[in-house]
């Protein structure tokens, strides 16, 4: 009985609080992002790829956008590039800037300062379990495209104090880093070759990674405005400029500009929308259990009508028999209560973590 | 506690049974036995007289107290805190231990007296009725004369004023039955309580002082049709 009234209590519950949570976590996060500029498609994933690095597909802005927008002078401009990964985690080609707009501190080590350095957020130190000076190789898209790009060993400078969001989760590198990682720029060694029947007289070497020794040899082929970000994230200096901002892109047939804080409320609406259908049908369900309830109760009073009547029997008072059963009911339902608190605060304890993140 | 019936009359399953009793007193401190076949009003009369029934006319006074007056509640109270009960059939809670059991009517009613630490009366009292051993057992874990001395334990702890006890040495054997009933003489002795038992077993009738025959009191339906 009490587990059936414990479950009855808790779905609810931990439903209510987990979306709570989600509300909270998703709109706290938007609301310290007054604007996101992409390529068009789906403003959901637009708004979740700049606010929790998950992964998108559709389509790049490049990296002269995010220039041009710079010298409108609208407000502050910070490049984003999200497509690898390193250990799993997601890295995060920005500038120094980003650490500003999302008040990141450092907890040990140094900022980014070389090409090749990284700063880790606290979660993926602690998952990839890396300090400073340590190093760190990024995942490989396509094991099978030799063409494609190459792993890039990363010098961990830093890892960045808990903030409970997606940065927590990020791999931090200047946004030239990021490039080099997705192929748009290398660095090589030129050597002689000494195999007498080469058709080229020099063999190219790439470096995997970036020391300072070979530093000068990275180079980017082509015109670098040109070269991609998945997303710009914008803070325009008031209203003018936001209105400035959007208006920029609003006919604009293959770029975007968003407003992550209403996004998410719209997003939420939907949500609010399937939360309203799950507690109708919570409500049938504690209407089920109810109605369940007042049957084991009164096979319950049936099984114990014996023990009653001793107890009537003996001279035990109405109020005292009433008290019992009120006793045991109260009992039953407190345990149920409090099973049902303990296994809801656990459970949003858990989701908050992954709602707050929803790296992925 | 002297009991005192005037004109009681008394029936159930619509005249099928009918008890008459124009008189009858009962001294305080009395040991009484009733007596009598099946079915002839002897457990009621004990019921009417622990206000657990009331009869449709008469009086049963018990002590100074017109029983059959009483309102539920009084009647319940009166019972509790003045009547040790000893059922046909126990009426132990089974899935209470045989000291929780014995407990029972202290924790029904945290009002009753109690003598010396209520743990050590629990104790003496079962020593007495060979239980000291089972104070931890589940009650259903017991014998069937094992529970009978329970539920004669469980009546004597509060030492009621009345002591009524319905075929208390039914599921006895000899050594035990002489047992119990000196138990039961002793405790209403000590208590200048008053014993009304019912019993088949003859043999223990001169112990009594007096014998009530309840042939006498009851109609049977052909008589009261």
């Amino acid at each position: 009985m009490i587990a059936g009234v414990g479950l009855s209590l808790y779905l609810p519950l931990a439903a209510h609080w987990a979306a709570d949570a989600f509300d909270e976590a998703l709109g706290a996060r938007a609301a310290t992002t007054p604007m996101i500029v992409g390529a068009r498609g789906s403003r959901f994933d637009l708004v979740l790829h700049g606010l929790y690095f998950r992964a998108r597909s559709e389509g790049t802005v490049a990296y002269g956008e995010s220039t041009a927008l710079r010298e409108a002078g609208h407000g502050r401009v910070i490049p984003l590039h999200v497509q690898f990964t390193a250990g799993g985690q997601p890295v995060v080609g920005t500038s120094l800037d980003y650490f500003d707009f999302r008040k990141l501190q450092l907890a040990r080590g140094e900022s980014m300062a070389l090409l090749g350095d990284c700063v880790l957020g606290a979660n993926a130190a602690q998952q990839l379990k890396l300090g400073p000076n340590d190093k760190l190789k990024t995942d490989r898209k396509n094991l099978f495209d030799l063409a494609g790009d190459y792993p890039l060993q990363l010098n961990v400078s830093g890892v960045l104090a808990a903030t409970g969001t997606a940065d927590d989760e990020g791999v931090f590198v200047d946004v030239k880093t990021a490039w080099i990682i997705a192929g748009h720029g290398h660095g090589h060694n030129e050597q002689e070759s000494n195999a007498t029947n080469a058709p080229s007289a020099k063999l190219v070497k790439t470096h995997l990674e970036i020391t300072p020794e070979n530093m000068d040899t990275f180079h980017f082929h082509g015109d670098t405005t040109a070269l991609p970000l998945t997303a710009i994230l914008v803070e325009p200096m008031g209203a003018k400029e936001t209105a400035m901002v959007m208006g920029r892109y609003q006919n604009n047939g293959t770029l975007q500009a968003l407003k992550p804080p209403v996004v998410v409320d719209e997003m939420m609406g939907m949500v609010m929308r399937v939360r309203q259908f799950l507690d109708a049908n919570y409500a049938l369900v504690a209407s089920t259990m109810g109605l369940l309830l007042a049957l084991i109760v009164a096979l319950s009073r049936r099984l114990r009508a014996q023990e009653m009547e001793t107890l009537f029997l003996l001279g035990c008072s109405r109020g005292t028999q009433f008290a019992l059963q009120a006793a045991e009911l109260l009992m039953i339902f407190t345990t149920a209560g409090i099973l049902a608190l303990v296994a809801a605060w656990a459970t949003v304890g858990w989701a908050r973590d992954y709602l707050s993140t929803l790296a992925g | 506690m002297r009991i005192a019936i005037d004109h009681l009359e008394f029936e159930y399953g619509l005249g099928r049974f009918r008890l008459e009793i124009p008189d009858l007193q009962i001294e305080g401190g009395a040991r009484v036995a009733f007596v009598g076949p099946s079915g002839s009003g002897k457990t009621t009369l004990l019921r009417l007289l622990a206000g657990i029934v009331t009869p449709q006319s008469g009086t049963v006074t018990v002590g100074e107290v017109p029983v059959n007056e009483l309102t539920d509640a009084g009647r319940r109270a009166f019972r509790i805190r003045h009547i040790g009960f000893v059922f046909q059939d126990f009426r132990l809670v089974e899935h209470l231990d045989v000291r929780e059991n014995i407990l029972l009517p202290y924790r029904l009613n945290e009002a009753l007296p109690v003598y010396d630490s209520i743990e050590s009366q629990v104790k003496q009292q079962a020593a007495r009725l060979d239980l000291a051993d089972k104070l931890d057992s589940p009650v259903d874990e017991l014998s069937q004369g094992e529970q009978q001395r329970v539920a004669i334990c469980r009546a004597l702890l509060p030492r009621p004023e009345l002591l009524l006890a319905d075929e208390p040495t039914g599921n006895l054997d000899p050594k035990n039955k002489t047992r119990i009933l000196d138990q039961l003489f002793q405790q209403a002795e000590s208590a200048e309580a008053t014993l009304v038992m019912v019993t088949h077993d003859h043999a223990l009738l001169d112990r009594f002082d007096r014998v009530i025959d309840f042939t006498k009191f009851h109609k049977p339906e052909a008589t009261h049709q």
